[in-house]
């Protein structure tokens, strides 16, 4: 099953998103004070996310008919990756729990090579199945965000159907 | 019973719920995970509802360490009652808890119950300690016997006090031995029934059931042998105690009622003094910090958009700024805007929740401005410093600050911040609200341990910023001018002694035809000059008995003679008054400055009548007592003394009198010396940390860093906090008085009024003049002449009178080195 972008009740179909991409940013207030003798003292606030997703396929996606004056739930569309202390680790509360989107895990094993493996969830604490020879684990998930939209840019091309979108969304 | 120790418990579990639960409760919050099939049963436990059922195979239960509460590396206890629900193995381990094992196994520490290779081995419980790989085993056995049996609860305690680690069974001694040292990495696992490799492989499953199982750090309460526990671990610490003041501004409107807003705030000790703030790093830890505003008692932080800044400046109202989106929908009526209650926290951000507030401002809006473009109010507050002090009467003020007072320097009608300020004058210090918007006065001196000392690593990079104190603004000479008017009553008496005739030339003046002097007229002739006589006049009698004259006598007449006189003796005063002007002229000055410096003068003056009863009613009270005409003595009178001026004062009104005189200068002396010791304290040094709420204009702060030493009084610190970027600065400005060096003293003259001057007693240098016409031709009249009064004795006497105070300056660390 093909990963899914949504927003909200609205699916961005593959063949509105043959190419995708999909950035997180942090955003927030930090900021580091020097003191006189070089020491720095890290300062923090609130720290959100910001995802930038542009993508582009044969037809245009119906980002137009999006409420941007409404909050609206960002199912994402890349994972984000938790290293695991041993097998285990905890999961953020905001992820997807969709069908094809639920979290997994990757045992990396020593000559390099990452497998893909099952996690299994007790609440948000995820724990990744062995994998013979692993030595290190982490877990995936897709995050799902409770957003504010910033109006879609949207451009295309009729002469050769393609469309390009792309939607910026920050963590309410 | 609360548990005295509360503070140190690391973890308690009672174990207790639903027969098979798989949800374990630590009290001091802990989430706890199974592992396997470990579960609750409740049909065996000691205390409580259940106990935790581990099966020897696959379950046990871990949690992850915090902040290193389980690592354990001074005194500590392990408490639990475990029951062995199997025969142990032989070659066999079980472990019951333990810290920090992983794939490494270089740093743990276990509770285990163990059984050698043979048959014959005894059951012992081994307390491990492992660090960075070297391990030191504590083994517990009763005698050379088994440390428990199988199927009985088994009341477990390990305790480490210094280096000495015992272990217990039922609160008797099973063990003990010598532990140098733990592992102190925190971040790791607490495993219980297993050892859970931190997520691999477990193993060393125990086949048991665990309850009550308590871990302390940084305690070791028990002797042995002790009582072991009849009842479940207390859960809870002991009630505070103490006391705490409790600002409190409360605002009524007529006929309502008074809320009491109250909120308690518990916090660890380093923020609430301010040793540390939320807005540094910590631990290794960036600083993560919120800003909580209520507005009307409202939250509105989530509505507060870009930077706060919050001034405080000694002696001024402290004023916030910030911008604030108006709720969405609301109609926005400005006007009601003004005057609503304001206040700024800054808030240490734990798990996304602004907690341990520590206040920076409260106050009232002052003014609201809508910018219609970004559709932000630009609040601006003040704690309305002259609004709080105004609603104190003078008397309180008087008590709030000290100082001197006199109606003769300031206005008597002068109230509230008025009447603050002319006190403030005479004290060197400063009069403000703190962030609760309590008055309060600090003194300019600063103190001789600084509340927070700023090095290298604390102060900011570039930014500390000197400005001595110019010449220009130095004043170290104060020159007072002080005139005190007042009148004073005078008695001069001259002594008469007069004789015309006497025994020897009686009876020529007899033959003579001479006229005999009338008393009357010499009692006329007194009154006639102004003056009164003293008492009775003393007349020299015409002789009582026949006095040969030629041929013939002269011969007495009792009735007639007796109307006559020879002569007269008479003490005669005049009363009469003078106005009394005393010029002070009243030096304040602080000669090691004049001497570094230059002279640097200034100038103030006063003046003072002393108000008494009309001096006119006053002479003419003591001339009608003094002539025996009014009986009732005037309350100012001056004594007379033959051939002296005797002076008295009046007796002057209160407020107008010499105390009030004297108070008048004791005012302006402090006056000056205020004014002089603030003129020193024109230097500053200025400096920025990350933002401490703690950091006010009550504060001495002392600076080591760049060069500069420093410690003085905060005289300015202006906060500025970016959430956007997360920026939390304070600016604090210090002032500094400093000329001689620090630990010089400076002598100071103590306040007194200057010694006035004094009624006097002085020499009458002339004599009076008696002229008596008795020839038959002559017209039989007496003359009685005095000296008359000068002009200098009556006219405005003024007496200039000098006198001299040195006044201290305050000396302040402040040394630079390029």
């Amino acid at each position: 099953m093909s990963l899914v972008f949504q927003i909200g009740s609205l699916i961005i179909n593959d063949i509105e998103s043959l190419e995708i991409e999909q950035s997180y940013e942090a955003i927030g207030g930090e900021s580091i004070f020097r003191a006189a003798d070089g020491t720095g003292i890290k300062q923090a606030t609130w720290a959100k996310l910001r995802v930038t997703t542009s993508g582009s396929g044969w037809l245009p996606p119906g980002l137009a008919a999006l409420d941007v004056s409404q909050q609206a739930v960002l199912r994402c569309i890349v994972p984000r990756a938790i290293p695991c202390v041993g097998q285990q680790a905890t999961m953020p509360a905001a992820r997807r729990s969709d069908a094809g989107h639920l979290p997994y895990g990757i045992a990396y094993l020593a000559d390099g090579q990452a497998v893909k493996t099952t996690a299994a969830l007790v609440g948000n604490m995820a724990t990744v199945a062995a994998v013979a020879g692993a030595i290190a684990y982490a877990a995936l998930y897709f995050p799902e965000l409770t957003v504010w939209l910033f109006q879609p840019a949207a451009s295309g091309n009729p002469r050769d159907a393609s469309h390009r979108w792309e939607l910026v969304a920050e963590e309410v | 019973m609360p548990d005295g120790n509360w503070q140190s418990r690391s973890l308690l579990c009672h174990f207790d719920g639903a027969n098979a639960a798989t949800a374990f409760t630590d009290q001091k919050g802990h989430t706890l995970t199974a592992i396997g099939g470990a579960k609750l049963t409740t049909a065996d436990k000691v205390f409580g509802t259940a106990s935790l059922e581990l099966n020897g195979s696959t379950d046990g239960a871990w949690t992850a360490d915090a902040g290193g509460e389980f690592a354990l590396t001074g005194d500590f206890m392990i408490e639990f009652r475990f029951k062995l629900t199997a025969a142990v193995p032989v070659n066999s381990r079980q472990v019951l808890v333990a810290y920090g094992h992983d794939a490494g196994e270089q740093n743990y520490w276990e509770v285990a119950i163990t059984k050698g290779p043979v048959v014959q081995a005894p059951i012992l419980l081994e307390f491990v300690s492992v660090v960075g790989g070297a391990k030191t085993t504590i083994y517990g056995q009763n005698g050379p016997g088994d440390y428990c049996s199988v199927n009985t609860w088994v009341a477990c305690c390990v305790q480490r006090s210094g280096t000495t680690v015992k272990i217990g069974n039922g609160g008797s001694q099973y063990g003990s031995g010598t532990v140098s040292s733990l592992m102190a990495v925190a971040g790791k696992r607490l495993d219980i029934g297993c050892n859970s490799k931190a997520g691999g492989t477990a193993q060393d499953f125990a086949s048991a059931r665990i309850d009550e199982l308590r871990i302390s750090d940084g305690v070791a309460e028990y002797t042995f042998p002790y009582t072991v526990a009849t009842a479940a671990f207390a859960d809870t610490g002991p009630a505070q105690s103490g006391f705490a003041a409790l600002p409190i501004i409360l605002t009524v409107a007529r006929g309502g009622h008074a809320a009491l807003p109250i909120e308690l705030a518990v916090m660890p000790a380093a923020l609430a003094n301010g040793s540390r703030s939320p807005t540094q790093s910590f631990a290794g830890a960036a600083g993560a910090w919120a800003l909580r505003v209520l507005l009307d008692g409202a939250d509105v932080s989530n509505r507060v958009i870009g930077r706060v800044t919050v001034e405080a400046e000694e002696g001024a109202a402290r004023l916030a700024d910030f911008a604030l989106r108006p709720a969405a929908g609301v109609a926005l009526d400005l006007g009601a805007w003004a005057g609503l209650p304001v206040s700024i926290d800054l808030c240490a951000l734990v798990g996304g929740a602004a907690v341990w507030p520590q206040r920076l401002f409260t106050g009232v809006i002052d003014s609201a401005d809508l910018d219609l473009s970004s559709r932000l109010l630009a609040i601006r507050a003040t704690d309305g410093l002259e609004t709080v002090i105004a609603a104190l009467d003078n008397a309180a003020l008087a008590t709030l600050i000290g100082g001197r007072w006199s109606d003769a320097v300031f206005d008597p009608a002068a109230t509230g911040l008025a009447y603050a300020r002319d006190r403030l004058s005479t004290v060197p210090a400063c009069l403000d609200l703190d962030p609760y918007r309590q008055p309060r006065l600090t003194a300019w001196q600063a103190k001789g341990a600084a509340d927070f000392t700023h090095g290298a690593g604390q102060a900011g990079d570039g930014s500390i910023a000197l400005s001595p104190a110019e010449r220009s603004s130095l004043v170290n000479r104060v020159d007072i001018a002080f005139n005190y008017r007042f009148p004073r009553i005078k008695a001069e008496s001259h002594a008469v002694a007069y004789s015309y005739v006497n025994m020897t030339n009686f009876a020529a003046f007899v033959q003579a035809d001479g006229w005999f002097l009338t008393r009357e007229a010499v009692v006329q002739a007194i009154n006639a000059a102004g003056g009164t006589p003293l008492g009775a006049i003393s007349y020299d009698a015409l002789p009582t008995t026949n006095v040969p004259v030629g041929s013939g006598f002269w011969t007495p007449n009792p009735a007639v003679d007796a109307q006559l006189c020879m002569g007269f003796t008479a003490d005669v005063t005049f009363d009469y008054g003078q106005s009394q002007e005393e010029a002070h002229a009243i030096t304040v000055q602080n000669a090691a400055s004049i001497a570094a410096h230059g002279l640097r003068p200034e100038s103030l003056s006063g003046a003072l009548e002393g108000k008494a009863p009309d001096p006119d009613t006053a002479e003419i009270a003591a001339f009608l007592y003094k002539a025996d005409i009014k009986k009732d003595i005037p309350p100012d009178v001056a004594t007379p003394q033959a051939g002296m001026v005797v002076e008295k004062t009046l007796t002057l009104t209160a407020g107008t009198d010499r105390a009030a005189a004297n108070a008048a200068m004791a005012c302006l002396i402090d006056v000056a010396k205020t004014r002089i010791a603030a003129a020193h304290r024109q230097s500053r040094v200025a400096w920025q940390v990350v933002a401490n709420a703690h950091l006010d204009v009550d504060k001495t702060l002392a600076l080591n860093a760049g060069g500069v030493q420093a410690r003085g009084k905060v005289r300015k610190v202006v906060h500025v906090l970016d959430p956007d970027s997360g920026s939390a600065v304070s600016t604090v400005e210090v002032a500094l008085s400093s000329l001689l060096g620090v630990g010089a003293s400076h002598p100071d003259t103590p306040t007194a009024a200057p010694a006035g001057t004094s009624d006097a007693t002085s020499a009458i240098s002339s004599s009076p003049l008696v002229v008596y016409n008795y020839g038959s031709s002559q017209d039989h009249q007496i003359t009685i002449t005095f000296p008359a009064v000068t002009s200098t004795a009556r006219d405005n006497k003024v007496t200039p009178l000098a006198s001299a105070y040195d006044a201290p300056i305050l000396e302040d660390l402040f040394t630079v080195t390029p």
